[in-house]
């Protein structure tokens, strides 16, 4: 009998130490579902959390386009290298767009505004800018300009031309390259990429864009552009330059006699140009651009020097380094300049005969600007309104050197004394009016020139 | 000349407040005019079927989306107003209104945001004002009832009024305890 419960009692304990590890593996297995179960309610719960957050993007999105449908905003942008309205093609996503500006102006010349009259009222630009977007990527642009209202020698005291001052093919492969060719604007200096006249103070350009950076100076090329981080750079290679001939010759802007514009230009031989920004803080941007290739004789009758015509005669490299600050209702702008022609002699020659007594291409050129603008109407707090005082200073001379044996011509020494308002009733209009001290030197009479201007944009 | 120049600078100081060209405000800048030193809180809301058929019920104006956005005007905890922007079509051109709402329900301003029709059918500054105080109540924003019509701007009229009563709907469903 004792047997038999001692073998109960040590069966039934086998049995129930047995069943407890069974128990422990079962709880074990339960705990291990219950992990999983919980696991996946956490993903789901992250899921549901994810799509919670993307609908709720997702409305904030739809709110900002309903807004942007029913309240267009203005946004003035510029797209590398264009002024905003001439940026407008750029940004179009699919077909074609049309932009354009304006700039009247009335300007009063202390000497001779022009031929003798005192006072000149121009329509000195009416443009129209056409682009097509084939696709997002690949656009056409173009700037169609007539100078002075007309191109009839008739008219008043004589119309100006009709051409084209932009017209090229753009491909983005991303914002941080793009490649472009046809007719492009040169990337030096600030106004001759950026012209648009609500897009700066005074009533004209500075004369020291126009006559050393060469304002508007357009060729035919093709290059490289884009934006890397605060990065900014365009680099083309264009035709040549070629003196011009045919006895016109400005020697207070002697430069301008060797740009082609893109008119059957001769490309025999090439130049290079580019230009960096970096855009610090508080949108200032700061930069240098370069121009350097060959100048080339136009041949025939226009060579005093019976050349054929593309004949090299010498080469042109201009630095330019600029400042550009606008920020707080400032519009800060410096840009300077050194420009070398190699062999101006036998451009000069080629241009005027082998008399030493003709004015001179030069051999070298430099100076610089200065504009300090603020719009005062921020410190009125007027919105929607911009009236920007000005002030620019220019001090270049147009002949620092020249070759050996000529004569600087009169007044190749330039300061500018230049102070006036622009009034943006409309971010796209500008009415500008200002004063202009031109102290030239040495042997040429000062002028005062009161300029008036309604420009606009669109 | 110098003269001519200051002279044209004092003209154009002069006009400017006459000149100023008419740019649509986006409801933010609107409402931080009209709430100065306030916080701006933007909220989305997606209205269930029942409340889209509330809304319409209770404002007698078709509600054709339930996606709506409300601008909170805060100062601190304290809830200043309730923004909302209505665009609707007049004729053939849209108009976008911005109405506010005080935190007991009652409409505080009534301003034109956008307006694409010609303006010679746009609204009044005193016409807007008639609006302020007025609740979702019987006999309170009817359209040449409660509400003066504007000579030859019939369909404008209507159509601010009309939305009127739609967003004080919208607020009373969302906001006003009847969620």
């Amino acid at each position: 009998m004792k047997r038999v419960l001692l073998f109960s009692a040590l069966f039934s304990s086998v049995v129930f130490a047995q069943s407890t590890e069974e128990r422990i593996r079962e709880l074990e297995e339960q705990i291990r579902t219950l992990q999983q179960e919980v696991q996946k309610l956490k993903e789901e719960q992250r899921k549901t959390e994810d799509i919670k957050q993307d609908t709720e993007v997702i409305k904030e999105e739809l709110r900002k386009l309903r807004l942007e449908i029913a309240i267009p905003q203005l946004k003035i942008k510029t797209y590398s290298g264009l002024g905003p309205a001439a940026s407008k093609a750029m940004f179009n996503p699919r077909g074609v767009s049309i932009g354009g500006y304006g700039e009247l102006t009335f300007r009063h010349n202390s000497v001779n505004a022009r031929g003798g009259a005192k006072s000149i009222a121009d329509v000195q630009r009416l443009i129209l800018y056409f682009g097509y977007a084939f696709d997002e990527k690949l656009k056409f642009n173009s700037e169609l300009e007539l100078e002075h209202a007309s191109t009839s020698g008739t008219h008043g005291t004589g119309g100006g031309y009709f051409k084209a001052e932009l017209a090229f093919l753009d491909y983005s492969f991303r914002p941080e390259f793009g490649i472009r060719g046809g007719l492009l604007l040169m990337p030096v200096g600030i106004i001759n990429e950026i012209h648009e006249p609500p897009t700066f103070p005074s009533a004209e350009r500075p004369f020291f864009e126009r006559r050393i950076m060469l304002s508007t100076w357009e060729e035919m090329g093709f290059g490289i552009y884009g934006t890397v981080n605060n990065l900014d750079y365009r680099f083309y290679i264009t035709n040549a330059l070629m003196v011009k001939g045919g006895g016109s010759y400005n020697p207070l802007e002697p430069l301008k006699t060797i740009r082609q514009r893109g008119a059957r230009a001769v490309a025999d031989r090439i130049g290079f140009t580019g230009r960096v920004d970096y855009t610090l803080p508080y949108n200032l941007k700061v930069g240098f651009s370069l121009w350097t290739g060959d100048v080339v004789s136009k041949g025939g009758s226009d060579s005093m020097l019976n050349l054929r015509r593309g004949s090299k005669l010498g080469s042109m490299t201009m630095i330019s380094p600029h400042l550009w600050w606008q920020y707080g209702g400032w519009d800060v702008r410096f840009v300077g300049a050194y420009v070398n022609i190699n062999n101006a002699r036998k451009i000069t020659q080629d241009l005027q005969g082998t008399s030493t007594t003709t004015n001179p291409i030069p051999s070298e050129q430099k100076g610089f600007y200065l504009q300090v603008a603020y719009d005062v109407f921020r410190l009125l707090k007027i919105d929607n309104q911009e009236l920007y005082l000005f002030g620019i200073y220019e001090d270049y001379d147009a002949h620092s050197e020249v070759p050996q044996g000529y004569a600087k011509p009169p007044g190749h020494k330039l300061k500018v004394y230049n102070m006036g308002f622009s009034y943006k009733p409309h971010p796209l209009v500008a009415i500008k009016a200002d004063h202009a001290r031109l102290n030239y030197r040495p042997n040429k009479k000062d002028e005062n020139e009161y300029r008036l201007t309604l420009g606009f944009m669109f | 000349m110098l003269k001519v120049f200051g002279g044209l600078l004092l003209v154009i100081l002069l006009l400017s407040p006459f000149l100023q060209a008419k740019q649509f405000r986006t409801p933010e800048r609107a409402l931080a005019e009209l709430y100065p030193n306030a916080r701006i809180e933007v909220i989305n809301i997606t209205l269930s079927r029942e409340q889209q058929e509330e809304v319409q019920k209770l404002s007698g104006v078709r509600l054709d989306t339930r996606l709506v956005s409300w601008y909170l005007v805060k100062s601190g905890k304290e809830m200043l107003a309730y923004g909302y922007i209505d665009s609707h079509v007049v004729r053939t051109k849209p108009e976008v209104i911005l109405y506010t709402i005080t935190p007991d329900g009652k409409l505080d301003v009534v301003e034109v945001l956008a307006f694409l029709e010609p303006l010679e059918y746009m609204p009044h500054e005193e016409w807007l004002k008639i609006f302020k105080g007025r609740k979702l109540a019987p006999g309170t924003l009817r359209h040449k009832r409660d509400i003066p019509n504007i000579t030859g701007s019939t369909i404008t009229a209507r159509a601010i009024t009309d939305n009127a009563r739609k967003v004080l709907a919208l607020w009373q469903v969302l906001f006003g305890g009847r969620r």
